[in-house]
Protein backbone atom coordinates (compact mmCIF):
# COMPACT_ATOMS: atom_id res chain seq x y z
CA UNK A 1 0.00 0.00 0.00
CA UNK A 2 2.97 2.56 0.16
CA UNK A 3 2.65 5.20 2.80
CA UNK A 4 -0.93 6.52 1.44
CA UNK A 5 -3.75 5.95 4.05
CA UNK A 6 -6.62 4.53 3.81
CA UNK A 7 -10.05 5.66 4.90
CA UNK A 8 -13.82 4.24 5.21
CA UNK A 9 -16.34 6.25 3.20
CA UNK A 10 -18.30 5.76 6.35
CA UNK A 11 -16.22 4.24 9.11
CA UNK A 12 -18.90 1.48 10.41
CA UNK A 13 -19.60 0.09 6.83
CA UNK A 14 -15.98 -1.56 5.94
CA UNK A 15 -14.51 -4.07 8.41
CA UNK A 16 -10.74 -3.59 9.46
CA UNK A 17 -8.00 -3.08 8.62
CA UNK A 18 -8.37 -1.16 5.28
CA UNK A 19 -5.37 -3.24 3.60
CA UNK A 20 -5.33 -5.06 1.30
CA UNK A 21 -8.67 -4.01 -0.56
CA UNK A 22 -8.88 -7.67 -1.40
CA UNK A 23 -9.73 -9.06 2.63
CA UNK A 24 -11.99 -5.84 3.51
CA UNK A 25 -15.49 -6.78 3.91
CA UNK A 26 -18.93 -5.18 4.41
CA UNK A 27 -19.68 -4.78 7.90
CA UNK A 28 -23.38 -5.19 9.12
CA UNK A 29 -25.45 -5.49 12.85
CA UNK A 30 -27.51 -8.80 13.81
CA UNK A 31 -30.27 -8.54 15.91
CA UNK A 32 -29.90 -11.41 18.67
CA UNK A 33 -33.35 -11.57 19.12
CA UNK A 34 -35.04 -11.73 15.40
CA UNK A 35 -32.08 -12.45 13.38
CA UNK A 36 -33.00 -9.21 11.24
CA UNK A 37 -29.13 -8.01 9.63
CA UNK A 38 -28.83 -3.87 8.81
CA UNK A 39 -26.05 -2.68 7.15
CA UNK A 40 -23.30 -0.74 9.00
CA UNK A 41 -23.96 -0.04 13.55
CA UNK A 42 -27.18 -0.35 14.28
CA UNK A 43 -28.01 1.08 17.83
CA UNK A 44 -31.48 -1.40 17.66
CA UNK A 45 -33.48 -3.19 15.28
CA UNK A 46 -35.96 -1.72 13.08
CA UNK A 47 -37.98 -4.66 13.32
CA UNK A 48 -38.31 -5.80 16.34
CA UNK A 49 -36.95 -3.11 18.27
CA UNK A 50 -34.47 -4.91 20.38
CA UNK A 51 -31.22 -3.01 21.95
CA UNK A 52 -29.13 -6.23 21.52
CA UNK A 53 -27.05 -6.28 18.38
CA UNK A 54 -23.72 -7.86 17.05
CA UNK A 55 -21.64 -7.06 14.44
CA UNK A 56 -20.99 -9.25 11.78
CA UNK A 57 -19.04 -9.42 8.37
CA UNK A 58 -21.59 -9.77 5.55
CA UNK A 59 -20.74 -11.93 2.68
CA UNK A 60 -18.90 -11.12 -0.34
CA UNK A 61 -21.35 -12.18 -2.97
CA UNK A 62 -25.01 -11.51 -3.60
CA UNK A 63 -27.80 -11.56 -6.65
CA UNK A 64 -29.26 -8.24 -8.20
CA UNK A 65 -32.69 -7.54 -6.99
CA UNK A 66 -33.18 -4.14 -9.09
CA UNK A 67 -31.35 -1.65 -10.43
CA UNK A 68 -31.57 2.21 -12.17
CA UNK A 69 -28.62 3.94 -14.13
CA UNK A 70 -27.87 7.30 -13.21
CA UNK A 71 -28.07 9.04 -16.52
CA UNK A 72 -27.30 12.56 -14.56
CA UNK A 73 -24.62 14.60 -12.13
CA UNK A 74 -25.80 13.73 -9.15
CA UNK A 75 -26.60 17.04 -7.04
CA UNK A 76 -23.91 18.20 -4.78
CA UNK A 77 -20.54 17.16 -3.80
CA UNK A 78 -20.63 14.04 -5.90
CA UNK A 79 -16.69 12.42 -6.14
CA UNK A 80 -17.60 10.19 -8.80
CA UNK A 81 -15.10 10.49 -11.71
CA UNK A 82 -14.85 13.70 -14.07
CA UNK A 83 -16.30 14.14 -16.77
CA UNK A 84 -19.57 12.73 -15.42
CA UNK A 85 -20.16 9.28 -16.87
CA UNK A 86 -23.70 7.56 -16.61
CA UNK A 87 -23.39 4.51 -13.98
CA UNK A 88 -25.46 1.65 -12.29
CA UNK A 89 -26.70 1.85 -9.31
CA UNK A 90 -28.62 -1.89 -7.98
CA UNK A 91 -29.87 -3.25 -4.68
CA UNK A 92 -27.53 -6.37 -4.24
CA UNK A 93 -29.14 -9.51 -2.34
CA UNK A 94 -26.79 -10.99 0.00
CA UNK A 95 -27.34 -14.30 1.72
CA UNK A 96 -27.79 -13.06 5.35
CA UNK A 97 -30.70 -11.83 4.09
CA UNK A 98 -30.23 -8.26 3.17
CA UNK A 99 -29.98 -6.11 -0.07
CA UNK A 100 -27.69 -3.27 -0.36
CA UNK A 101 -28.27 -0.14 -2.36
CA UNK A 102 -24.78 -0.16 -4.17
CA UNK A 103 -22.92 1.40 -7.20
CA UNK A 104 -22.80 -1.20 -9.98
CA UNK A 105 -18.97 -1.77 -11.22
CA UNK A 106 -16.85 -3.55 -14.27
CA UNK A 107 -19.87 -3.66 -16.20
CA UNK A 108 -22.04 -2.71 -19.79
CA UNK A 109 -24.68 -0.77 -18.44
CA UNK A 110 -27.08 -2.53 -21.41
CA UNK A 111 -26.33 -6.18 -20.14
CA UNK A 112 -27.49 -5.24 -16.64
CA UNK A 113 -29.87 -8.07 -15.32
CA UNK A 114 -32.02 -8.87 -12.56
CA UNK A 115 -30.61 -12.23 -10.97
CA UNK A 116 -27.41 -11.61 -12.40
CA UNK A 117 -24.36 -12.74 -9.56
CA UNK A 118 -22.13 -9.98 -8.43
CA UNK A 119 -19.14 -9.71 -5.61
CA UNK A 120 -18.31 -7.08 -3.79
CA UNK A 121 -15.73 -4.49 -4.90
CA UNK A 122 -13.85 -2.22 -2.40
CA UNK A 123 -12.22 0.59 -4.31
CA UNK A 124 -10.42 3.87 -3.76
CA UNK A 125 -13.11 6.70 -4.48
CA UNK A 126 -11.26 9.46 -4.48
CA UNK A 127 -8.32 11.45 -2.22
CA UNK A 128 -9.39 13.46 0.81
CA UNK A 129 -7.88 16.85 1.52
CA UNK A 130 -5.82 15.18 3.99
CA UNK A 131 -4.23 13.32 1.08
CA UNK A 132 -5.78 9.88 2.38
CA UNK A 133 -7.65 7.37 -0.26
CA UNK A 134 -11.21 7.28 0.96
CA UNK A 135 -12.39 3.67 0.07
CA UNK A 136 -16.16 3.19 -1.25
CA UNK A 137 -18.06 0.24 -1.83
CA UNK A 138 -19.56 -1.49 -4.78
CA UNK A 139 -20.40 -4.68 -6.74
CA UNK A 140 -18.99 -6.13 -10.00
CA UNK A 141 -19.97 -9.52 -12.09
CA UNK A 142 -18.64 -12.30 -10.23
CA UNK A 143 -15.99 -13.93 -11.53
CA UNK A 144 -16.98 -17.51 -12.36
CA UNK A 145 -14.76 -20.08 -10.67
CA UNK A 146 -12.52 -21.23 -13.87
CA UNK A 147 -11.36 -17.87 -14.39
CA UNK A 148 -9.85 -17.16 -10.61
CA UNK B 1 -64.37 12.74 19.56
CA UNK B 2 -66.29 15.43 18.15
CA UNK B 3 -66.87 15.46 14.19
CA UNK B 4 -64.78 17.97 11.76
CA UNK B 5 -65.60 20.24 9.22
CA UNK B 6 -63.69 21.57 6.23
CA UNK B 7 -65.88 25.27 5.75
CA UNK B 8 -62.69 27.06 4.04
CA UNK B 9 -60.53 25.97 1.20
CA UNK B 10 -58.20 28.80 -0.30
CA UNK B 11 -55.00 27.98 -3.30
CA UNK B 12 -52.30 29.77 -4.66
CA UNK B 13 -51.68 28.48 -8.04
CA UNK B 14 -48.48 25.81 -8.06
CA UNK B 15 -45.91 27.15 -10.33
CA UNK B 16 -42.55 29.16 -10.20
CA UNK B 17 -43.44 33.15 -8.89
CA UNK B 18 -40.08 35.10 -8.57
CA UNK B 19 -41.65 38.17 -7.90
CA UNK B 20 -43.54 36.56 -4.41
CA UNK B 21 -42.16 35.62 -1.20
CA UNK B 22 -43.27 32.29 0.48
CA UNK B 23 -45.29 34.90 3.10
CA UNK B 24 -47.03 36.28 -0.11
CA UNK B 25 -47.69 33.07 -1.58
CA UNK B 26 -49.17 31.41 1.70
CA UNK B 27 -51.32 35.15 2.12
CA UNK B 28 -52.87 34.69 -1.19
CA UNK B 29 -54.41 30.87 -0.12
CA UNK B 30 -54.65 31.92 3.73
CA UNK B 31 -56.98 35.30 2.64
CA UNK B 32 -59.00 33.22 0.66
CA UNK B 33 -60.01 30.26 2.83
CA UNK B 34 -60.46 32.63 5.46
CA UNK B 35 -62.93 34.63 2.93
CA UNK B 36 -64.38 30.95 1.65
CA UNK B 37 -65.45 30.49 4.88
CA UNK B 38 -66.41 34.12 6.12
CA UNK B 39 -64.23 34.13 9.18
CA UNK B 40 -61.99 36.81 10.50
CA UNK B 41 -58.45 36.05 11.18
CA UNK B 42 -59.03 37.24 14.82
CA UNK B 43 -61.45 34.64 15.44
CA UNK B 44 -59.05 32.13 14.38
CA UNK B 45 -58.27 29.89 17.44
CA UNK B 46 -55.01 27.83 16.35
CA UNK B 47 -53.06 27.37 13.26
CA UNK B 48 -50.97 24.54 11.57
CA UNK B 49 -48.27 25.28 8.67
CA UNK B 50 -46.61 22.83 6.27
CA UNK B 51 -43.92 23.37 4.62
CA UNK B 52 -40.44 21.80 4.40
CA UNK B 53 -37.90 23.85 2.20
CA UNK B 54 -38.60 27.23 4.00
CA UNK B 55 -36.75 29.17 7.00
CA UNK B 56 -38.07 28.52 11.00
CA UNK B 57 -41.21 29.31 12.37
CA UNK B 58 -42.51 30.45 8.85
CA UNK B 59 -46.05 30.17 9.75
CA UNK B 60 -45.52 32.81 12.51
CA UNK B 61 -43.66 34.98 9.97
CA UNK B 62 -46.37 34.85 7.15
CA UNK B 63 -49.90 34.47 9.32
CA UNK B 64 -48.60 37.24 12.24
CA UNK B 65 -48.70 39.57 9.04
CA UNK B 66 -52.36 39.45 9.12
CA UNK B 67 -52.43 40.37 12.77
CA UNK B 68 -50.96 38.75 16.55
CA UNK B 69 -53.57 37.75 17.90
CA UNK B 70 -51.26 35.44 20.29
CA UNK B 71 -52.69 31.92 18.75
CA UNK B 72 -50.66 28.98 18.78
CA UNK B 73 -48.97 28.64 14.96
CA UNK B 74 -46.35 25.60 14.66
CA UNK B 75 -45.05 24.55 11.67
CA UNK B 76 -45.33 21.40 10.36
CA UNK B 77 -42.62 18.86 8.58
CA UNK B 78 -42.65 15.28 7.26
CA UNK B 79 -41.40 15.23 3.63
CA UNK B 80 -44.27 14.68 1.19
CA UNK B 81 -46.49 13.89 3.75
CA UNK B 82 -46.21 17.66 5.66
CA UNK B 83 -49.76 18.92 4.91
CA UNK B 84 -51.44 15.80 5.82
CA UNK B 85 -49.44 16.24 9.04
CA UNK B 86 -50.59 19.35 9.55
CA UNK B 87 -54.15 18.55 8.67
CA UNK B 88 -54.19 16.04 11.25
CA UNK B 89 -52.81 18.52 14.02
CA UNK B 90 -55.62 20.66 13.29
CA UNK B 91 -58.83 17.55 13.15
CA UNK B 92 -56.96 16.28 16.27
CA UNK B 93 -56.88 19.83 17.86
CA UNK B 94 -60.90 20.35 16.94
CA UNK B 95 -61.97 16.58 18.01
CA UNK B 96 -60.53 16.60 21.15
CA UNK B 97 -62.49 19.81 21.95
CA UNK B 98 -59.96 21.89 23.31
CA UNK B 99 -60.33 24.36 19.78
CA UNK B 100 -63.49 25.00 17.86
CA UNK B 101 -61.89 25.75 14.95
CA UNK B 102 -58.57 26.08 12.90
CA UNK B 103 -56.31 27.40 9.69
CA UNK B 104 -54.33 25.04 8.17
CA UNK B 105 -52.03 26.16 6.13
CA UNK B 106 -49.37 25.04 3.46
CA UNK B 107 -46.90 26.59 1.70
CA UNK B 108 -43.70 26.24 -0.33
CA UNK B 109 -41.10 28.03 -2.23
CA UNK B 110 -38.47 25.04 -3.57
CA UNK B 111 -35.09 26.83 -4.75
CA UNK B 112 -34.71 26.24 -8.56
CA UNK B 113 -32.60 23.94 -10.10
CA UNK B 114 -31.33 20.63 -8.19
CA UNK B 115 -32.36 20.31 -4.93
CA UNK B 116 -30.37 20.50 -2.15
CA UNK B 117 -29.32 16.56 -1.46
CA UNK B 118 -28.65 17.73 2.40
CA UNK B 119 -32.02 17.77 3.06
CA UNK B 120 -32.75 14.40 2.79
CA UNK B 121 -29.31 12.34 2.03
CA UNK B 122 -26.30 11.76 4.11
CA UNK B 123 -23.15 12.91 3.30
CA UNK B 124 -21.26 9.63 2.45
CA UNK B 125 -24.68 8.73 0.37
CA UNK B 126 -24.16 12.79 -1.13
CA UNK B 127 -20.42 11.33 -2.37
CA UNK B 128 -20.99 8.08 -3.68
CA UNK B 129 -24.07 9.59 -5.63
CA UNK B 130 -26.57 7.45 -4.29
CA UNK B 131 -28.79 10.87 -3.88
CA UNK B 132 -31.42 11.61 -6.31
CA UNK B 133 -34.86 10.64 -5.37
CA UNK B 134 -36.03 8.69 -8.95
CA UNK B 135 -33.51 6.31 -8.37
CA UNK B 136 -35.19 4.93 -5.11
CA UNK B 137 -38.65 5.14 -7.85
CA UNK B 138 -36.93 3.81 -10.69
CA UNK B 139 -35.47 0.90 -8.74
CA UNK B 140 -38.93 0.14 -7.19
CA UNK B 141 -40.28 0.16 -10.42
CA UNK B 142 -37.80 -1.88 -12.10
CA UNK B 143 -38.93 -4.59 -9.46
CA UNK B 144 -42.56 -4.70 -10.08
CA UNK B 145 -41.58 -4.80 -13.61
CA UNK B 146 -39.71 -8.13 -13.01
CA UNK B 147 -42.49 -9.71 -10.39
CA UNK B 148 -45.67 -8.60 -12.36
CA UNK B 149 -44.89 -8.04 -16.01
CA UNK B 150 -45.97 -4.35 -15.37
CA UNK B 151 -44.28 -2.61 -18.70
CA UNK B 152 -43.11 1.17 -19.45
CA UNK B 153 -46.12 1.43 -21.86
CA UNK B 154 -48.39 0.94 -18.87
CA UNK B 155 -46.47 3.54 -16.62
CA UNK B 156 -46.56 6.02 -19.17
CA UNK B 157 -50.26 5.75 -19.48
CA UNK B 158 -50.54 7.58 -15.81
CA UNK B 159 -48.48 10.52 -16.97
CA UNK B 160 -50.51 10.76 -20.09
CA UNK B 161 -53.85 10.50 -18.31
CA UNK B 162 -52.63 12.85 -15.65
CA UNK B 163 -51.06 15.31 -18.04
CA UNK B 164 -54.76 15.22 -20.26
CA UNK B 165 -56.35 16.21 -16.79
CA UNK B 166 -54.35 19.02 -16.30
CA UNK B 167 -55.79 20.56 -19.35
CA UNK B 168 -58.68 21.40 -17.30
CA UNK B 169 -57.06 23.06 -13.92
CA UNK B 170 -55.96 26.32 -13.96
CA UNK B 171 -54.12 26.02 -10.49
CA UNK B 172 -51.30 23.37 -12.57
CA UNK B 173 -48.15 24.34 -13.49
CA UNK B 174 -48.28 22.52 -16.62
CA UNK B 175 -51.53 22.58 -18.84
CA UNK B 176 -49.98 20.65 -21.46
CA UNK B 177 -51.49 17.22 -23.21
CA UNK B 178 -48.81 14.75 -23.93
CA UNK B 179 -49.16 11.46 -26.55
CA UNK B 180 -47.90 8.34 -25.02
CA UNK B 181 -44.55 8.83 -27.44
CA UNK B 182 -44.10 11.74 -26.21
CA UNK B 183 -43.82 10.48 -23.08
CA UNK B 184 -41.58 6.87 -24.15
CA UNK B 185 -39.23 9.42 -25.88
CA UNK B 186 -38.66 12.24 -23.01
CA UNK B 187 -35.19 12.19 -21.80
CA UNK B 188 -34.62 9.69 -19.33
CA UNK B 189 -33.74 10.48 -15.76
CA UNK B 190 -33.41 6.92 -14.27
CA UNK B 191 -34.49 4.37 -16.19
CA UNK B 192 -36.98 3.13 -16.61
CA UNK B 193 -38.04 6.35 -15.39
CA UNK B 194 -38.51 9.11 -17.62
CA UNK B 195 -38.81 13.14 -17.28
CA UNK B 196 -42.42 13.67 -18.38
CA UNK B 197 -43.21 11.17 -15.75
CA UNK B 198 -41.73 12.76 -12.76
CA UNK B 199 -42.78 16.07 -11.04
CA UNK B 200 -41.23 19.31 -10.55
CA UNK B 201 -40.38 20.95 -7.15
CA UNK B 202 -41.67 24.09 -7.27
CA UNK B 203 -44.18 26.67 -5.29
CA UNK B 204 -47.91 27.11 -4.07
CA UNK B 205 -49.97 27.11 -1.21
CA UNK B 206 -53.13 25.80 0.07
CA UNK B 207 -54.96 26.52 3.25
CA UNK B 208 -58.34 25.14 4.82
CA UNK B 209 -60.35 26.45 7.51
CA UNK B 210 -61.80 23.34 9.82
CA UNK B 211 -64.24 23.89 12.50
CA UNK B 212 -66.11 21.37 14.29
CA UNK B 213 -69.21 19.93 12.60
CA UNK B 214 -72.02 21.25 14.89
CA UNK B 215 -71.22 24.91 14.20
CA UNK B 216 -69.66 24.66 10.55
CA UNK B 217 -73.46 26.19 9.27
CA UNK B 218 -72.26 29.20 10.74
CA UNK B 219 -69.91 29.18 8.21
CA UNK B 220 -70.68 27.53 5.07
CA UNK B 221 -74.36 25.50 3.93
CA UNK B 222 -71.61 22.84 1.98
CA UNK B 223 -69.58 21.58 4.56
CA UNK B 224 -67.06 18.74 3.81
CA UNK B 225 -66.67 16.59 6.73
CA UNK B 226 -63.46 14.92 7.43
CA UNK B 227 -64.20 11.27 7.34
CA UNK B 228 -60.48 10.50 8.67
CA UNK B 229 -57.04 11.68 8.08
CA UNK B 230 -54.28 9.39 9.20
CA UNK B 231 -50.32 10.36 8.85
CA UNK B 232 -47.86 7.12 9.76
CA UNK B 233 -44.19 6.60 8.95
CA UNK B 234 -43.43 3.03 7.07
CA UNK B 235 -42.51 0.26 9.06
CA UNK B 236 -38.66 -1.18 7.98
CA UNK B 237 -38.16 -2.33 4.94
CA UNK B 238 -39.74 -0.10 1.81
CA UNK B 239 -38.17 1.55 -1.16
CA UNK B 240 -38.10 5.08 0.93
CA UNK B 241 -35.64 7.86 0.13
CA UNK B 242 -32.98 7.24 1.18
CA UNK B 243 -32.53 3.61 2.12
CA UNK B 244 -28.99 2.47 2.51
CA UNK B 245 -30.14 -1.14 2.54
CA UNK B 246 -33.33 -3.58 2.63
CA UNK B 247 -34.42 -6.48 4.04
CA UNK B 248 -34.51 -9.79 2.00
CA UNK B 249 -36.56 -11.45 4.63
CA UNK B 250 -39.59 -9.62 6.36
CA UNK B 251 -42.17 -8.57 3.88
CA UNK B 252 -43.99 -5.33 6.19
CA UNK B 253 -46.91 -4.15 4.51
CA UNK B 254 -46.35 -0.68 2.79
CA UNK B 255 -46.98 2.26 4.31
CA UNK B 256 -50.06 3.30 2.22
CA UNK B 257 -51.58 0.10 2.93
CA UNK B 258 -51.18 0.67 7.06
CA UNK B 259 -52.28 4.40 6.65
CA UNK B 260 -55.21 3.73 4.00
CA UNK B 261 -56.58 0.66 6.06
CA UNK B 262 -57.13 2.96 9.61
CA UNK B 263 -58.44 5.27 7.57
CA UNK B 264 -61.05 3.07 5.41
CA UNK B 265 -62.18 1.91 9.17
CA UNK B 266 -61.80 5.22 10.83
CA UNK B 267 -64.62 6.50 8.20
CA UNK B 268 -66.44 3.06 8.17
CA UNK B 269 -66.28 2.78 4.60
CA UNK B 270 -63.86 0.68 1.99
CA UNK B 271 -62.16 1.28 -1.35
CA UNK B 272 -65.28 0.21 -3.69
CA UNK B 273 -66.83 3.31 -2.32
CA UNK B 274 -64.78 6.08 -3.30
CA UNK B 275 -66.33 8.31 -6.08
CA UNK B 276 -61.99 10.01 -6.88
CA UNK B 277 -59.09 9.72 -5.20
CA UNK B 278 -55.71 12.29 -5.81
CA UNK B 279 -52.68 10.41 -5.33
CA UNK B 280 -49.11 10.45 -4.78
CA UNK B 281 -47.76 10.75 -8.45
CA UNK B 282 -44.18 12.04 -7.87
CA UNK B 283 -43.70 9.37 -10.58
CA UNK B 284 -46.16 7.87 -12.93
CA UNK B 285 -44.89 4.24 -11.38
CA UNK B 286 -45.97 5.17 -8.10
CA UNK B 287 -49.31 6.14 -9.04
CA UNK B 288 -49.56 2.48 -10.15
CA UNK B 289 -48.24 0.71 -7.22
CA UNK B 290 -50.33 3.08 -5.13
CA UNK B 291 -53.59 1.81 -7.02
CA UNK B 292 -52.44 -1.40 -5.09
CA UNK B 293 -51.64 -0.51 -1.58
CA UNK B 294 -55.25 1.81 -1.16
CA UNK B 295 -56.95 -2.33 -2.36
CA UNK B 296 -58.32 -0.50 -5.74
CA UNK B 297 -56.94 -3.49 -6.64
CA UNK B 298 -55.05 -6.49 -6.19
CA UNK B 299 -51.13 -6.64 -5.71
CA UNK B 300 -49.50 -6.50 -9.66
CA UNK B 301 -52.51 -5.76 -11.07
CA UNK B 302 -51.77 -2.17 -10.92
CA UNK B 303 -50.67 -1.79 -15.16
CA UNK B 304 -53.64 -3.97 -15.79
CA UNK B 305 -56.23 -1.24 -14.09
CA UNK B 306 -54.61 1.84 -16.20
CA UNK B 307 -54.94 -0.52 -19.22
CA UNK B 308 -58.72 -0.95 -18.57
CA UNK B 309 -59.33 2.61 -18.11
CA UNK B 310 -60.91 2.20 -14.48
CA UNK B 311 -58.79 5.44 -13.05
CA UNK B 312 -60.28 7.52 -15.61
CA UNK B 313 -62.53 10.67 -15.66
CA UNK B 314 -66.18 9.11 -16.08
CA UNK B 315 -64.85 5.89 -15.26
CA UNK B 316 -65.26 3.79 -12.27
CA UNK B 317 -62.39 5.89 -9.59
CA UNK B 318 -61.38 8.33 -11.67
CA UNK B 319 -57.21 9.04 -10.02
CA UNK B 320 -55.94 12.76 -10.13
CA UNK B 321 -58.50 13.94 -11.97
CA UNK B 322 -56.48 17.62 -11.15
CA UNK B 323 -53.84 16.38 -13.30
CA UNK B 324 -51.83 15.65 -10.10
CA UNK B 325 -48.33 16.26 -9.08
CA UNK B 326 -46.91 14.98 -12.19
CA UNK B 327 -48.82 18.39 -14.21
CA UNK B 328 -49.26 20.82 -10.85
CA UNK B 329 -45.75 20.21 -9.43
CA UNK B 330 -44.87 19.65 -6.19
CA UNK B 331 -44.91 22.49 -3.54
CA UNK B 332 -43.94 20.00 -0.72
CA UNK B 333 -45.56 21.43 2.24
CA UNK B 334 -48.85 22.35 0.21
CA UNK B 335 -48.96 19.57 -1.83
CA UNK B 336 -51.17 17.10 0.45
CA UNK B 337 -53.88 20.45 0.81
CA UNK B 338 -53.75 21.08 -3.03
CA UNK B 339 -55.11 17.38 -3.39
CA UNK B 340 -57.90 18.23 -0.82
CA UNK B 341 -58.69 21.32 -2.24
CA UNK B 342 -59.47 19.44 -5.96
CA UNK B 343 -61.76 16.59 -3.10
CA UNK B 344 -63.63 19.75 -1.90
CA UNK B 345 -64.20 21.39 -5.54
CA UNK B 346 -65.57 17.65 -6.66
CA UNK B 347 -67.57 17.12 -3.27
CA UNK B 348 -69.16 20.42 -3.60
CA UNK B 349 -69.51 20.26 -7.27
CA UNK B 350 -68.03 22.95 -8.92
CA UNK B 351 -65.59 21.60 -11.69
CA UNK B 352 -66.04 21.33 -14.85
CA UNK B 353 -65.18 18.53 -17.58
CA UNK B 354 -63.42 16.56 -14.42
CA UNK B 355 -66.17 17.03 -12.50
CA UNK B 356 -67.22 13.77 -11.12
CA UNK B 357 -70.98 13.43 -11.44
CA UNK B 358 -72.67 13.43 -7.88
CA UNK B 359 -69.16 12.70 -5.88
CA UNK B 360 -70.01 12.16 -2.12
CA UNK B 361 -66.85 10.67 -0.59
CA UNK B 362 -63.06 11.52 -2.16
CA UNK B 363 -59.72 10.16 -0.34
CA UNK B 364 -56.03 12.10 -0.81
CA UNK B 365 -52.84 10.40 -0.19
CA UNK B 366 -49.08 11.56 -0.27
CA UNK B 367 -46.17 9.62 0.67
CA UNK B 368 -42.51 10.39 0.35
CA UNK B 369 -39.26 10.46 2.09
CA UNK B 370 -38.63 8.63 5.45
CA UNK B 371 -41.67 6.53 4.91
CA UNK B 372 -43.52 9.47 5.47
CA UNK B 373 -47.80 9.34 4.56
CA UNK B 374 -50.82 10.87 5.01
CA UNK B 375 -54.40 9.40 3.85
CA UNK B 376 -57.50 12.07 4.23
CA UNK B 377 -61.24 10.92 3.56
CA UNK B 378 -63.63 13.89 2.93
CA UNK B 379 -67.15 13.38 2.83
CA UNK B 380 -70.27 15.56 2.22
Amino acid sequence: MGNKEYVAIKDDFLSKPLYPLGDVRLMGSRCCACGEVFFGKAVACQQCQGENMEDIALSRYGTLYSYTIARNRPPGDFKGPEPFEPFAVGLVVLPEGIGILAPLKGLNLDEIKVGMELELSIEEFYTDEEGRGVLAYGFKPRKKSREQ
Amino acid sequence: MREVSIVGFGIHKFGRFDDESYIDIGLTAAKMALKDAGMNWRDVQVAFYSRMYLPATSGVRTLTQLGRTGISIVDVEAACASGGAALRQAYLAIASGAYDNALVLGVEKMPRGFMDPSQLYEDWQIKMGLSQNPMYWAMSARRHMEDYGTTVEQIAKVAVKNHRNSVYNPNAMYQKEFTLEDILNSRIVNDPIRLLMICAPNEGAAAAVLCAKDIAHRYTDKPIDIAACIHKVALYNDWRVPARSMSARVKNPHVTELASKEAYEAAGIGPEDLDVAEVQDTDAFIELQTYEHLGLCKPGEGGRLIDEGVVEIGAKIPVNASGGLISKGEPIGASHLGQIYHIVQQLRGELGPTQVPNAKVGLAHVTGAGGNCAVTILKR
